[in-house]
C-alpha cells in the first residue's frame, strides 16, 4: 500500500470514529495544484460524497521531524489552510457550489500523519464530468451555457462572492447542465481579507480578467470580473479555431470579432457577439454590464431573436 | 437638454432664452460676473431658478501662470499661489479650499448640482492626473453630508484622445467613482488649428465618442460643456445635456481664447443661421440673402427651418436683423435636435438617426453648392468628419 493509500485509510478510520460509515472508496485522479487528494466515498444509507484531503504541511515540518505541535507550527498550518478555508466558507455561502457535509460538528478536520499536516473535508458529489469542449456548438447551445453560468455568478454575487477563477477546468457538465466548482480563490467582496497578494495575478492567465493582472490593495471586486472568462470560454466554444490561439490573441476583441464573423456572420451570430460577447470581453470591468439583471435581460432578448 | 453656457453680455439674452423656454439649465461662469449680481438677478426673476443651476468653478485657471483671472481672484477657494503638483501635495490646504468650494456652491450660490473642481489635463497620463483623483476623493468625502447630486468635472485637451491606451486606463480609473458621483461635466479644449468652423478630426472625434459612450455605459449623467453643432454627435451618444452659448467662444472651448494663455481676440461676429437640413451655420448675408432671386425659392426650402427669424431673413436687410434674434434661432434649433435625440434610449437608433441626418445634410450641401456655382459655397467637411467618425466608432464598438 502506497503512502497516499495509507493516508486515505487513516482518514477513513477517523471518519468512522465520527460515525461516518464509509462502505466503499475510490481515489480519483484529478488535476490539482494544491496537493489535494480526492476520493469518491459511499456512506452507508447516504448518497456518494467526495472526500478531499489537502496537504497543509508547513515548511518547518518538512525540515525536521516534529515531536509536538506548538503554537507556532499550529499557526503555520492555519496559514497553509487559508485557501481551503476560503473554499469551505464560499461553499457555505453559495448554494450553487458543491455543499459540504459535516464531520461531527465541524465542516473539516485536521490530521497529523507521518510528520505532515492534512486538512480533510467531505463535499457533496456532483453528477457530471469536467467540462471539455466538443467539436462544435450551436448559437443556442452557447446561449444556454451562458445562461447557466451567469446564473451561477448571480448566486455568488447575491451572496457577496466573486469566483475569480472561472476556467473550463472549474466547470462541471452533466447532460447539457453546467455549473461552477472550486471557489478556492473566491473573494468575499464585503470583507477585507484576500488570500491573494497585491500585485500578484491569480487564476489561469488565458481566462483572467484584465484587472486581475494588476490587483491592487483597494481593488473593488464585483461580479464583472467573473464575466470576462465567460466571454473567452463562449468564444472558444463557438469558434473551435480559437481554442489553440495564443492568449494575447483571444484576449484581443478585434481579433475575436474577426474570427467570430468568419465562422458565422448570420444575423443571430452577430447579435450574440455584439450584444453579449463584446461586452463580456470589454477590457474595462465597469463596461461589461452594470448588473447581472441587465446581462440576463440582454441575453434573453438575444435568445428570443435567435429562436425566432 | 440644452444648458446655457454663461458668458459675457448675458442678461438680456438669458432672460429671452428663459422666456422662450429654450434652456433647461445654466452653468454660471464666476470669471465673467460677480456672484452678487448673479444672485441678485436670480432672486429678482424666478425663471432663473426654474431651470437647473450649476457653477463652473474654473479652478484650473490657477494652473496657468499667465492666465487672465478676471473676477476669479475675488473668490476664496482660489489659492494665492499657482496650482501645481507641489501645491496639491498639501492636503490640509487642499481640503480647506475644497470645503470653501462646497460652501460656495451649496450656500452662496445654492446650486442644484455640486461640481467637483478639476485640473486641466493635456494628456490622460499626466502626473497631475493622480492629484486630480485626490481632489475628487476629498470633494466626495467633504460633500457627503450634502444631499444634492454631485458631478465630477473634467477639462481635457482634444489631443489627449490620440492615445487610446491612456484613455482606456483613465476610463478604468473613473469607474472607481461610480456610485460616488452622479455625473460628469466634461469640457474638451479644442484645437484652434482647423480653419473649418465645425470641423473635428475624425480620429479624435471617434475617441471622444468612445469616451462619452463609456461614461454613459457606466451610468453617469453627462453634461458636455462649451458645445456647438458638433454636439449632435454627443446627443447621439445619449448625453444628458449639452451646454452652449451665443458667442463662438461659448460653443467651443479653446485655452487661448478662454484666457488661459495670452491671446488677442477675434473680430466682430457675423450673423448666422443654423440650418437643420444643412447642419451648418450659414452667414445670413453671403450664404442666404445674396442668393440670386431665381434660386431663392429652391434654396430657401433647403436652408430655412421655419424658425421665428425666417420672415426677417426673407424680408429685411442684414443690417436690421437683430443679432440676438440669431442667437435665439440657434437655441431653437439646438432644442429641436436635443428633443429628437433625447426621446430615444437605444444608442443604435440614435446613431442611425444621426447618420441619416448627416447624409441628408451632405446631399443638401452638394445641392446648395451646385446651385451657387462656387459663389458663397459652404463646407461639408465637418459633416464628413462626423460621418466618418461615427462609422469608425460603430465598427470599433460593435454597434
Amino acid at each position: 500500500m502506497g503512502y497516499i493509500d495509507s493516508l486515505v485509510q487513516k482518514v477513513i478510520t477517523l471518519l468512522k470514529n465520527n460515525n461516518i460509515d464509509i462502505t466503499s472508496s475510490k481515489r480519483l485522479r484529478v488535476p490539482s495544484g494544491q496537493g489535494k487528494t480526492v476520493v469518491c466515498i459511499s456512506i452507508k444509507d447516504e448518497k456518494d460524497y467526495i472526500l478531499k484531503i489537502v496537504d497543509v504541511t508547513p515548511e518547518i515540518m518538512k525540515e525536521e521531524p516534529i515531536e509536538e505541535i506548538n503554537e507556532e507550527i499550529r499557526n503555520q498550518i492555519m496559514y497553509m489552510s487559508i485557501r481551503t478555508f476560503n473554499e469551505i466558507e464560499m461553499s457555505k455561502k453559495c448554494p450553487n457550489l458543491p455543499q459540504l457535509r459535516n464531520i461531527g460538528n465541524h465542516l473539516f478536520q485536521y490530521l497529523i500523519y507521518d510528520n505532515s499536516a492534512y486538512l480533510y473535508y467531505i463535499e457533496e458529489k456532483v453528477e457530471g464530468t469536467m467540462f471539455r469542449y466538443k467539436d462544435t456548438y450551436t448559437i443556442t447551445e452557447v446561449i444556454s451555457f451562458l445562461e447557466q453560468l451567469i446564473d451561477n455568478i448571480r448566486i455568488m454575487s447575491e451572496n457577496d462572492y466573486v469566483h475569480r477563477d472561472i476556467t473550463p477546468s472549474n466547470i462541471m457538465e452533466n447532460n447539457g447542465k453546467y455549473f461552477l466548482i472550486d471557489g478556492g480563490i473566491g473573494k468575499n467582496i464585503k470583507d477585507g481579507l484576500d488570500i491573494t497578494k497585491t500585485g500578484t495575478p491569480i487564476g489561469k492567465a488565458r481566462y483572467l480578467a484584465p484587472e486581475q493582472e494588476r490587483v491592487t490593495a483597494n481593488m473593488n471586486w464585483t461580479f464583472q470580473t467573473d464575466l470576462y472568462p465567460l466571454g473567452i470560454i463562449a468564444t472558444e466554444m463557438f469558434i473551435p479555431k480559437t481554442r489553440n490561439i495564443p492568449d494575447k490573441d483571444i484576449r484581443d476583441i478585434q481579433i475575436v470579432a474577426k474570427k467570430w464573423l468568419e465562422k458565422d456572420n448570420s444575423y443571430e451570430a452577430q447579435l450574440l457577439f455584439k450584444k453579449i460577447i463584446a461586452n463580456l470581453l470589454n477590457e474595462i470591468k465597469a463596461l461589461r454590464f452594470n448588473s447581472i439583471t441587465e446581462l440576463i435581460s440582454e441575453l434573453e432578448k438575444v435568445k428570443k431573436e435567435v429562436i425566432k | 437638454m440644452i444648458y446655457l453656457q454663461h458668458g459675457p453680455s448675458w442678461k438680456p439674452k438669458t432672460d429671452e432664452l428663459l422666456n422662450q423656454n429654450l434652456i433647461q439649465g445654466i452653468i454660471w461662469d464666476p470669471r465673467e460676473e460677480t456672484i452678487a449680481r448673479i444672485n441678485k438677478i436670480r432672486k429678482e426673476n424666478p425663471k432663473y431658478n426654474s431651470v437647473t443651476n450649476l457653477i463652473d468653478l474654473k479652478w484650473f485657471y490657477k494652473q496657468f501662470p499667465n492666465s487672465l483671472m478676471k473676477r476669479l481672484n475675488e473668490l476664496d477657494y482660489f489659492p494665492d499661489t499657482i496650482i501645481d503638483r507641489n501645491y496639491l501635495r498639501n492636503i490640509d490646504e487642499l481640503t480647506d479650499k475644497i470645503r470653501k468650494m462646497i460652501n460656495f456652491q451649496n450656500s452662496t450660490m445654492n446650486v442644484d448640482i455640486l461640481i467637483a473642481p478639476t485640473l486641466y489635463m493635456s494628456s490622460f497620463n499626466e502626473r497631475i492626473v493622480d492629484r486630480l483623483f485626490d481632489v475628487m476623493d476629498i470633494f466626495y468625502e467633504e460633500s457627503k453630508p450634502i444631499l444634492k447630486n454631485k458631478y465630477l468635472s473634467l477639462i481635457i485637451h482634444e489631443s489627449a484622445f490620440d492615445n487610446a491606451m491612456y484613455m482606456k486606463d483613465f476610463i478604468d480609473d473613473i469607474s472607481n467613482y461610480i456610485g460616488k458621483y452622479d455625473g460628469i461635466y466634461l469640457v474638451i479644449d479644442r484645437d484652434n488649428t482647423s480653419t473649418i468652423r465645425h470641423g473635428f478630426s475624425e480620429s479624435r472625434l471617434t475617441k471622444v465618442l468612445k469616451f462619452i459612450y463609456s461614461l454613459k455605459k457606466m451610468q453617469f449623467k453627462v453634461i458636455m460643456g462649451y458645445c456647438g453643432i458638433e454636439s449632435i454627435n454627443y446627443m447621439a451618444m445619449g448625453v444628458d445635456a449639452i451646454t452652449t452659448g451665443w458667442f463662438y467662444s461659448l460653443r467651443r472651448f479653446n485655452r487661448l481664447e478662454k484666457g488661459l494663455e495670452e491671446y488677442s481676440t477675434m473680430g466682430r461676429a457675423k450673423k448666422r443661421y443654423l440650418s437643420l437640413n444643412l447642419l451648418n451655420e450659414l452667414t445670413i448675408d453671403e450664404n442666404i440673402q445674396m442668393i440670386p432671386d431665381a434660386q431663392k425659392e429652391d434654396l430657401y426650402k433647403i436652408i430655412l427651418n421655419g424658425n421665428s427669424i425666417d420672415k426677417k431673413i426673407i424680408t429685411q436687410s442684414y443690417e436690421v436683423i437683430p443679432m440676438n434674434d440669431t442667437f435665439i434661432q440657434y437655441f431653437e434649433v439646438m432644442n429641436s435636435l436635443s428633443k429628437q435625440f433625447g426621446s430615444i434610449n437605444e444608442i443604435e437608433t440614435n446613431i442611425q438617426k444621426l447618420e441619416s441626418m448627416l447624409n441628408n445634410a451632405i446631399l443638401n450641401t452638394d445641392l446648395y453648392n451646385e446651385q451657387r456655382k462656387g459663389i458663397g459655397s459652404i463646407t461639408k467637411r465637418h459633416l464628413t468628419d462626423y460621418s466618418n467618425a461615427l462609422k469608425i466608432f460603430k465598427e470599433e464598438n460593435f454597434l
